[in-house]
């Protein structure tokens, strides 16, 4: 039997949880108040993931960089390799919100995409 | 090689410099921080002392007053913020009415103007806000308050104007006499002088006794100091001081010439000459002096706080000025233990000491020294037509960067590319006050600099505090 | 930029293509929103060195200008702000080494502490603050301290850390200086003005919204406060706003027991919408307690809530139909009870 204590983020109330898993499984959730930590303890516990947001440098815009997120969550594990996948990016304006910046994050299958509108300067 | 080489551009070191530029002379003045004003000159109370406070027949006494005619002329020929706002020494019981006795005594002695004693009602009335204890106060009309920094950067963009030659960053390291010179060992090369000035401030005693078998010694005595929102700054109209102790001249609760309060400065010695760090300790004193305020009625709030800092006093043991040639170093000239009240009497040492070397090098005064120097243009003092006019024809001063401070690009520019134009955050700040107000440069200095990085045509990596290492960014992201 | 307004309603402004331009306006929405507390405002002590940015400062020139403050940080404060910097500085490659919170609580939401600390496992140091500040041009270390309940550095528990940079998150201040230029009435607890159900101040016609009114965690209320204003605002200058008639309408929101403000503070029964939102802030952490509304001595609501904290803001409702019934209430008062 393996032990996970994590802290629930439902709620300012953070409740301390303890998770007793057996081969990977969940099998009892305890410190919750309510469903909702339990299920992001399952979750936390079984495949977490987080949303990466970070920025590019953009050329030829009104701004010179560019604020940019995961579409959707990534396995938490792989949050520093996604940020570091943005190194060697570079966009050029003009840019649209929404627009996919990298198609797949580290290997994560998830693009990553603008948050910003970059106007170029035919644009302006 | 240079006929004068001037140690420190500090206030000393920058009046030495421009009285200097009226003869025909090549000078240089060398300084380890990247500006002028960067050492005790950019630290201190920003008082204009009347000359009351300093013993009589001394040199401190002689040069104050003098210094203290000779800066409302200054202030108007270069150009640099002052107000005559008076100083009053406030006391509080009988024991301080005979101190202040003593005081007018002395005020009498030095030669100063029109001080004299005032009845509790008379100050009651110039200061309402005075403590309901006030008994009786000695009231200096000379006394007032001046920008401290802008003193020291008139006097050295007018002495740059000129002729005379400025090396920042560069510290002296030993100082050898071969013959007829005197060989300054930098970080930057050996620079050679028939004459040397020292004003190092609180270094001055290391350089006079590289080269003079009668030692001096100067203690740095620190000072620290709380500063206040100018929605604060309203609390007297004079620069209030409490009778004086051993250790100077007490702390003051008192408007800067921009309209802010300060409380302090403390005094205590320190071994270390470039411990200019705040302490825990004394700012909690200063704390409960501000709560306590003996010498005012009103409190005064402490979250209008908007900074800390702290300066060095070079204090010579014998607690007077030395401004002479060093008898045993013929060609060395000292301008040393420049203490409170060094920044009034700087103009008379400038004086002085130009007198002195001229004499000594038998220096002829030069046609055309330019003796007015235009400061920094504030729009703010510009009627809104005048302003139009301005931003018509340079829309930088219609795009504010500081907002605390309501500081322009225009002006930043302005204070990069005068001379000994401003290169750190720091010089922009003291010549322009932009950063200085009450968000301490949490919103401007991103924008500051950009407007540095694009008027120097320098990275933003390479752009500083202050000179020497310290960077603001490191580098940019991704690269890391 | 606006430099100045009048309480005539002129309002003086300036940009590089116009210069200085004045305006008579018939109502004035102030919306300059909030300011970072610096350094100094806190009395730390040590050197001055490079390196010391309040965290906005230090996420404008990450965030917008591409550069990064430093390499090894420290920060102080546990507002949102800084530890979204934490997260965003440590994915860029530097290294946070501790956060310091002088409170025994953080000032941020529990969703941050988790992502932009847990995650990247940088400590939290609850009840701790800097001490000292080392490096004369660049900073070099900090030493931080835990803090008695006085909030008095305890010797003997301090520890040095060597970083490049510190980062500030230790609260934002309403930026009033034009609000005070006209005699708008200060909340001191917010620092923000004192408004009415409409988000108008004492000065008539002259509004207020945002974090110039009260520091927000949430952007989302931002927004529907400054909808409110703008809607207000035109309602004034068309003549609809249904004016002092009412007044005797009027009941005063006292905030007491944990509660430490309201927005608004006044509610003009008569001229009310259908609802209106009061927001506050409590002064403590809260677990197992009650939000209570009186109507002069009647509780009208009694609301359980699991937890409070004065990082995140709560609100309730009050119903115009509902007060319409109280014709002789004075005083609304909001409090936090534990049964």
């Amino acid at each position: 039997m393996e032990k996970r204590e994590l802290i629930c983020i439902g709620c300012p109330l953070g409740c301390m949880i303890t998770v007793d898993m057996q081969d990977g499984k969940v099998v009892k959730v305890t410190g919750n108040t309510c469903t909702r930590g339990e299920k992001y303890a399952v979750k936390e516990v079984t495949c977490p993931t987080r949303i990466v947001t970070s920025s590019v440098r953009v050329s030829g815009g009104d701004i010179r960089v560019l604020s940019v997120k995961t579409r959707e969550a990534v396995p938490k594990e792989k949050i520093f390799d996604c940020a570091n996948a943005l190194k060697t990016v570079k966009v050029a304006a003009p840019v649209r919100i929404g627009d996919i910046i990298l198609k797949d994050a580290a290997g994560t299958g998830i693009p990553f995409v603008a948050t910003k509108n970059v106007k170029s300067p035919s644009t302006l | 090689m240079y006929d004068v080489v001037i140690i420190g551009a500090g206030v000393t070191g920058c009046c030495i410099a421009r009285e200097l530029s009226r003869y025909q002379l090549n000078a240089c003045v060398v300084e380890k921080g990247d500006d002028v004003a960067s050492g005790t000159s950019k630290a201190n109370s920003g008082v204009i002392h009347s000359g009351f406070d300093a013993k009589p027949g001394s040199l401190m006494a002689k040069l104050n007053v003098e210094g203290n005619a000779l800066l409302w002329k200054l202030a108007e020929e270069l150009d640099f913020p002052v107000k005559k706002n008076g100083a009053l020494v406030v006391a509080t019981d009988e024991e301080e009415v005979k101190h202040l006795e003593l005081l007018l005594d002395q005020a009498r002695q030095n030669g100063v103007p029109g001080v004299r004693i005032l009845s509790r009602e008379e100050v009651m009335k110039m200061e309402p806000n005075l403590t309901d204890k006030t008994v009786s106060a000695l009231y200096a009309p000379t006394g007032g308050v001046i920008d401290p920094f802008n003193l020291a950067i008139a006097m050295g963009e007018n002495a740059n104007v000129n002729g005379v030659e400025f090396r920042f960053e560069t510290e002296v390291l030993q100082i050898h006499k071969k013959g007829e010179k005197y060989e300054l060992e930098t970080n930057h090369g050996t620079i050679e002088t028939k004459c040397v000035v020292n004003a190092a401030g609180v270094y001055a005693d290391k350089f006079h006794n590289m080269v003079s078998e009668e030692k001096i010694h100067i203690t740095a005595r620190k000072g620290e100091y709380l500063l206040f929102d100018k929605t604060v700054g309203d609390l007297f109209t004079a620069s209030v001081f409490p009778v004086p102790g051993k250790m100077g001249k007490g702390i003051l609760i008192a408007p800067t010439v921009h309209g802010n309060l300060y409380v302090g400065p403390t005094a205590n010695d320190v071994e270390d000459k470039e411990s200019i760090n705040t302490t825990q300790d004394i700012l909690q004193l200063l704390t409960e002096k501000a709560k306590a305020n003996h010498l005012s009625k009103r409190t005064i709030p402490m979250n209008k706080v908007i900074t800390s800092f702290s300066g060095l006093r070079a204090h010579q043991d014998k607690h007077d000025f030395i401004v002479q040639e060093v008898p045993d170093a013929e060609y060395f000239f000292d301008a040393a233990g420049i203490e409170s009240p060094g920044l009034t009497s700087s103009p008379a040492i400038g004086v002085m000491m130009a007198k002195m070397v001229s004499e000594k090098l038998d220096l002829k005064e030069k046609s055309g020294f330019v003796s007015a120097r235009k400061g920094v243009l504030k729009p703010e003092k510009l009627t809104d037509e005048e302003r139009n006019e301005l931003i018509k024809k340079n829309p930088a001063y219609g795009n504010i960067i500081c907002r605390c401070e309501m500081i322009t690009e225009g002006e930043i520019v302005d204070a990069i590319h005068r001379p000994l134009g401003a290169k750190s955050m720091d010089s922009i700040k003291r010549r322009t006050r932009a950063g200085m107000g009450r968000c301490q440069a949490g919103f401007c200095t991103p924008r500051t600099m950009e407007i540095l990085s694009r008027e120097l045509k320098i990275g933003m990596t390479e752009i500083t505090k202050k000179g020497g290492g310290s960077r603001l960014v490191v580098g940019k992201t991704k690269e890391l | 930029m606006v430099m100045d307004i009048t309480q005539s309603k002129i309002v003086t402004y300036m940009n590089r293509a116009e210069g200085m331009v004045h305006i008579q306006a018939k109502s004035i929405i102030l919306a300059m929103g909030c300011r970072e507390r610096p350094r100094g405002a806190l009395n730390i002590p040590g050197f001055r060195p490079a390196g010391i940015f309040s965290a906005g400062t230090a996420q404008r020139l990450v965030n917008m200008e591409g550069y990064m403050p430093g390499r090894e940080v420290v920060i102080l404060g546990s507002g949102d702000i800084g530890l979204i910097m934490a997260r965003r500085m440590t994915l860029e490659g530097a290294h946070v080494k501790v956060v310091a919170e002088i409170m025994p609580y953080s000032g941020g939401l529990k969703r941050n502490i988790v992502q932009c600390l847990d995650d990247f496992g940088i400590p939290l140091r609850l009840s701790h603050t800097i001490v000292d500040i080392r490096g004369v041009d660049r900073v070099e270390g900090v030493t931080i301290a835990q803090v008695d309940e006085h909030m008095k550095p305890v010797p003997g528990t301090e520890e040095d850390y060597d970083c490049d940079t510190i980062l500030l998150s230790v609260g934002l201040i309403p930026e009033n200086e034009l609000s005070n230029k006209i005699n708008v009435q200060m909340n001191a607890v917010t620092s923000g003005p004192v408004v009415n159900e409409s988000l108008e101040t004492n000065v008539e016609g002259v509004f207020a919204c945002g974090n110039v009114l009260h520091v927000h965690d949430l952007v989302d209320y931002v927004s529907e406060e400054a909808a409110l204003a703008g809607k207000n605002a035109a309602k004034y200058v068309l003549g609809k706003f249904g004016g002092q008639e009412n007044s005797a309408h009027t009941v005063t929101l006292e905030a007491v027991d944990g509660v430490r403000y309201t927005v608004p503070k006044t509610v003009n029964v008569g001229r009310m919408e259908d609802t209106v939102k009061v927001r506050f802030r409590v002064g403590n952490v809260f677990k197992d307690s009650y939000v209570s509304v009186y109507y002069d001595d009647e509780r009208v609501l009694h609301r359980k809530k699991i937890i409070m904290a004065p990082g995140e803001m709560e609100d309730i409702t009050l119903d115009r139909k509902k007060l319409l019934g109280y014709p002789d209430l004075k005083k609304i008062t909001v409090k936090i009870e534990r049964e």
